[in-house]
């Protein structure tokens, strides 16, 4: 397959190997070339981080295209606000603050024009959709802090001062945050599970 | 209450269940339609950076903060320096310096510093009797039998109106001197 698109150079001028591994650049090296206006290297942030903005944007709001959203509008405020980005703190923190951000707005915006949502109707048999509708529906009765806590922490897999920092609180509030959302997230899914 | 110190294993559940099915792929049209509007945005401005922020300037201010004090201490410590040679009666001395002509400098021992006066250097003692009035001779008389390598120095009060002549004559007498028994002599305003 890889050698349909292999190129034929002309003799002499086949690339030697050098022995040399090249790493691909860290975040902090492609946010230092975006804060100079640099699109392709923005593009190679976006393309390595969507995905986790977008199950975090999803997992908080809870609505894909609030999600969708969340990341795009997020996103682009990062691209206008690169010059003013603080090289002390982690890119990737930066990223997630920004679409966390955009995410509370839009469930505040949800609040205040709700509307009734009708019930979810499962029509799968298949046992491990069920249990992510499951999931996802435990999720839902958390409140925003604690859903935040528990998508930064077991979903995306954060460490303490890494989601504390991303939420803009103390490691020591986010142990706590982090034991009563799962407890909460447990007592809802048991009944459920044991039937 | 429960303890939060340790983790019930239904919370590990959660856990595994939140890492297993909680990630999603973004919609595979989300990084297109992001680029596209980021290629629309105008180019974002950097920050003019004429100066460098104050952060890097940090180490650069203090080492100048650090050499302005040091010049200050230097410059104050070399007028304390002249202050004091001053407050010694430098000021006075200076103005006898001045008077004196060919003989600045000569601040003479145990001879309080006057202005107006003139200190006249390498006097010959025979001269100082001859040229002086009598009622000056009296401190010479005891000076000329002394030993010729003693230093010894005398002030005189000399009216104003002979000052100038015997000035002259004792300096004349001083710049005539080739040995013997000399002397300086300090002329004071009467």
């Amino acid at each position: 397959m890889s050698d349909a698109f292999a190129l034929s150079l002309p003799a002499g001028l086949h690339p030697a190997y050098d022995g040399r591994v090249s790493t691909p650049p860290s975040d902090e090296a492609l946010a230092r070339r975006a804060s100079a206006g640099d699109t392709a290297a923005f593009e190679q942030l976006v393309l390595r981080h969507q995905h986790k903005l977008y199950t975090l944007a999803l997992r908080v709001t809870l609505n894909e295209a609030d999600a969708r959203d969340c990341v795009q509008e997020g996103l682009v405020s990062a691209w206008r606000a690169m010059p003013r980005f603080r090289r002390d703190a982690r890119f990737s923190t930066w990223m997630y603050r920004i679409v966390l951000r955009k995410a509370y707005d839009a469930i505040d915006k949800r609040r205040r024009t709700a509307e009734p949502v009708e019930a979810i109707e499962v029509v799968t048999s298949d046992a491990s959709v069920e249990q992510r509708i499951d999931l996802e529906r435990a999720l839902e009765a958390l409140e925003p802090e604690f859903r935040a806590v528990a998508v930064a922490c077991d979903v995306l897999g954060l460490p303490m001062d890494q989601a504390g920092e991303l939420l803009g609180i103390p490691p020591g509030t986010v142990k706590s945050r982090l034991f009563r959302a799962r407890a909460r997230l447990a007592a809802i899914l048991e009944p459920e599970h044991s039937e | 209450m429960s303890n939060e110190h340790t983790t019930p294993p239904e919370h590990e559940e959660i856990a595994r269940l939140l890492a297993e099915q909680g990630p999603v792929d973004a919609p595979p049209d989300l990084a297109a339609n992001v680029m596209r509007q980021v290629h629309a945005e105008p180019r974002p401005a950097r920050r003019l950076t004429l100066l460098p922020s104050p952060r890097r300037l940090r180490p650069a201010l203090a080492y100048c903060a650090a050499a302005v004090v040091l010049v200050a201490i230097g410059f104050g410590v070399a007028h304390l320096g002249a202050n004091t040679t001053s407050s010694s009666g430098g000021a006075a001395a200076e103005d006898m310096k001045a008077a004196a002509g060919g003989t600045r400098g000569a601040l003479v021992p145990g001879v309080a510093p006057q202005l107006g006066a003139v200190t006249i250097q390498g006097v010959p003692v025979s001269d100082a009797l001859r040229v002086l009035p009598a009622s000056d001779r009296a401190p010479f008389e005891a000076i000329a039998t002394a030993d010729s390598t003693h230093s010894n120095a005398v002030a005189i009060d000399v009216p104003a109106a002979k000052f100038d002549a015997l000035s002259r004559k004792l300096h004349a007498a001083a710049a005539r001197s080739t040995g013997g028994n000399r002397i300086t002599i300090v002329l004071r305003r009467r």
